[in-house]
């Protein structure tokens, strides 16, 4: 078997394959944290890092395809009556080679001259739904990871007589004091930080105001220490992914090329982020159908999420979620390895 | 009929899509035998071939077969730009030999054809011949229990021939089904066992050949 | 004949790819390995922005701010350009005649105002638009527009107390004296606070 996914993936690199990736690594690594070229920021990083992946699975869809042409086929239905030595190879193979990249891509942080990053909190401005005497309401434009809290500025210029100090609540009672002249850090709730709406009420009658514009979502910023967990997540969002393409190659018999697309489309679904408001899409009507099926799939955005403001959805995958996720690719790749009757 | 037999058919129909295209067709092959099957074009030759290899499923009647074939098709297909060792030790990966004696495996397959001086040059370069060479070495590679050979004496020279009937003469473990149009000159290599003359079914002979 | 169950497969296939590359095109969904091509087209915009002439091409160096903030979310270019458009290029070195230096300094005032809601950390922004108008505007022209504007950006950074990494305490304190002042005297109060601010520190150049 390990022979088998060796050749796999000696077919799926050619003649070039590894040097594209070793090339393109340290472009990347250069662009990324270089000390004068980059911005040291691992979210750019991981964005040119997942191009290894998605370029694997149109490779193996290609290679897939071409396989077909040249008796491959054949070949595994007279050699492999079972008909699992061939796809296990396949995945393995496509492991291996996503593996070799999360390596490398995590070893080129250490190249001497780079910059790391070294995390800390990023701002994002919030738009107020709902504005009530009294109450506020946020969308905070889908969920928000571990240790997001909101920054308030309050006007408490309306405040008669004056005040120093009010607590302000949200629906569930939990209370933070805001003081005058300083910002109001509100932790999100879980409850909060996993619907990203969130409504507080400061005491009735006080006149106790908003600067709206000023409103921010602050997320923690992962750090160069974090790059090794944000890579293996990036892989364990393209696994079933892999596995998805085998099972519409092997078990659906559809051309390998046209299922790499689909998958990456579907791919592309699970990583959706739609905006707040969907009028602002051309299509607002096909937004919402992508919108509803993804709903219908685990959210696995926190797994991908990349490129600038990648802290703003990264690591908001649940464990529920990506267990089924994996789940699914389990199963995807148990229809691989299953082998059709001869019509 | 023997119940030892490597291959065998009952009342084999093969059909394509709702079209019958022979049979019933009655065939038993042991260990060590050969046979040979021919009929004009169109008579449901590759269809045998196809149904033997598992690749379509018969119209109707009985079909068992070993679990280890070698199939050398009429139009053989090739990864071209791989060269013939690498592609073989995949196979052989593919196929049930174990490790230790995959190398040994593939080397008997090349020599058997005389293919050791293009082991590792890309299949592309080959002649037709010496594809065909290739075709037949890939059949026998990992030792099948059967070998289902059609048509394999297209595009070989006398040097070819004479290497598909020693490795032939070779084989004291498999059966051989060659399957080939009438008047091919094939007579040599295995006694007529089964004609599939438009589809009637009474000329069908009952045993192969022992070597 | 009916098409094999694979046929079916593989038109459906190729209706859902049809209809993820109008999405793509038309309802906003992002193929996956798009953020690498926006990284690489950030990473060309802040190679331009660095390359900019910071001294001429103000506008440009604007433009490349907002381009680098909508790409990124990092305000730091086009607060750089904010200070440049509003205090360097309306500052005495720069020898312009009084009415191009207020010209430049109000551009300044409005591209900070403008950029407050969008800006991830606004209160710098809120600072340098006061400081522009105070040091630049106000000795030129005294716009009470211009003044109103000031004023209310003074009130919301005080508000904020400098941010929320601000070092100093001091605002704070500055926003809890400005509330216990009757109505009447809080404009005099933010002027002065202002002027006071002005004459303490230039705004921090963040380039």
């Amino acid at each position: 078997m390990i022979n088998l996914a060796l050749g796999f993936a000696r077919e799926l690199l050619g003649r070039w394959g590894l040097w594209v990736l070793l090339g393109g690594i340290f472009t990347a690594s250069q662009v990324s944290f270089d000390t004068t070229l980059g911005d040291a920021n691992i979210g750019p990083y991981l964005a040119y890092v997942s191009l290894w992946p998605i370029a694997l699975l149109f490779r193996c869809g290609w290679l897939m395809q071409k396989r077909r042409a040249e008796g491959w086929p054949l070949e595994e239905r007279l050699r492999d009556p079972r008909g699992y030595r061939a796809p296990l190879a396949e995945f393995l193979a496509l492991l291996l080679l996503m593996i070799g990249g999360l390596l490398l891509a995590g070893l080129a942080v250490l190249v001497p001259g780079v910059q790391s990053p070294t995390g800390g909190a990023s701002l994002f401005p919030v738009s107020l739904q709902n504005s009530a005497d009294g109450g506020w309401e946020f969308d905070l434009g889908g969920q928000v990871p571990d240790g997001g809290q909101m920054l308030l500025t309050l006007d408490w210029s309306q405040i008669d007589p004056p005040q120093q100090a009010l607590a302000i609540r949200n629906a569930e009672g939990a209370e933070v004091l805001a003081t005058a002249g300083e910002i109001l850090r509100w932790p999100l709730q879980k409850e909060e930080a996993e619907s990203g709406k969130v409504q507080l009420f400061a005491p009735a009658g006080t006149k106790l105001r908003l600067f709206r514009p000023l409103v921010r979502l602050e997320v923690p910023q992962p750090g160069g220490s974090d790059l090794w967990l944000l890579l293996l997540r990036q892989t364990l969002f393209f696994l079933p992914l892999m596995a998805i393409l085998l099972a519409l190659a092997r078990f659906g018999q559809v051309r390998a090329s046209l299922a790499a697309w689909a998958v990456f489309f579907f791919g592309s679904l699970a990583a959706y982020h739609p905006p707040t408001r969907l009028g602002d899409a051309g299509l607002g009507w096909l937004a919402k159908v992508f919108l509803l099926l993804k709903h219908s799939l685990p959210n696995v955005e926190g797994l991908i999420s990349n490129g600038y403001r990648f802290e703003r959805y990264s690591g908001t995958t649940s464990t529920g979620a990506l267990v089924v996720w994996l789940a699914v690719g389990v199963l995807a790749l148990l229809l691989a390895c299953k082998r059709r009757a001869a019509r | 009929m023997s119940s030892s037999a490597v291959l065998r058919f009952e009342q084999l129909v093969l059909s394509r899509g709702k079209k019958r295209v022979a049979g019933p067709l009655d065939l038993s092959l042991q260990a060590g035998e050969r046979g040979l099957v021919t009929g004009p074009n169109g008579s449901g030759k590759t269809t045998l071939v196809l149904a033997v290899a598992g690749l379509i499923a018969p119209g109707g009647g009985k079909l068992s077969t070993p679990k280890r074939i070698g199939l050398a098709p009429q139009e053989p297909e090739f990864p071209l730009h791989q060269s013939c060792s690498f592609y073989f030790r995949q196979l052989l990966a593919l196929g049930s030999t174990p490790a230790s004696e995959q190398a040994g495996a593939l080397k008997r397959s090349l020599e058997l054809f005389q293919l050791q001086e293009f082991a590792d040059r890309p299949i592309g370069e080959l002649s037709r011949g010496w594809r065909q060479r290739l075709n037949l070495a890939r059949a026998w590679l990992g030792e099948p229990q059967l070998l289902v050979l059609d048509e394999p004496q297209t595009a070989l020279d006398p040097s070819g021939m004479d290497s598909l009937t020693n490795a032939l003469d070779a084989l004291a473990k498999s059966a051989v089904l060659i399957v080939a149009p009438e008047g091919v000159g094939c007579c040599d290599l295995a006694p007529l066992v089964l004609d599939l003359k438009s589809g009637v079914p009474d000329l069908n002979a009952k045993a192969g050949a022992q070597l | 004949m009916n098409p094999s169950p694979s046929v079916w497969l593989q038109r459906c296939l190729a209706i859902w790819i049809a209809l993820a590359v109008a999405g793509s095109l038309l309802a906003g969904i992002q193929p996956l390995g798009q953020s690498a091509g926006q990284s690489a087209q950030s990473w060309w915009t802040a190679r331009r922005y660095q390359q900019a002439d910071a001294d001429l091409d103000l506008l440009g160096l604007r433009d490349l701010g907002q381009q680098y903030l909508h790409q990124t979310g990092n305000g730091t270019p086009l607060h750089f350009a904010i200070y440049q458009i509003g205090f360097a290029a309306s500052g005495p070195s720069m020898n312009r005649l009084p009415a191009d230096a207020l010209d430049w300094a109000k551009v300044g005032a409005k591209l900070a105002g403008d950029s407050v809601d969008k800006l991830p950390a606004p209160w710098e922004a809120l600072q340098t638009q006061s400081h522009v108008l105070v040091e630049r505007a106000f000795p030129i022209s005294a716009d009470p527009q211009d003044l109103h504007v000031g004023l209310r950006a003074m009130e919301w950074f005080l508000a904020s107390g400098g941010g929320p990494n601000a070092l100093s305490r001091l605002t704070s304190a500055a926003y809890r004296d400005f509330l216990l002042l009757p109505p009447s005297e809080r404009r005099t109060f933010l002027l002065n606070r202002m002027l006071a601010e002005s004459s303490d520190e230039s705004p921090a150049q963040p380039r």
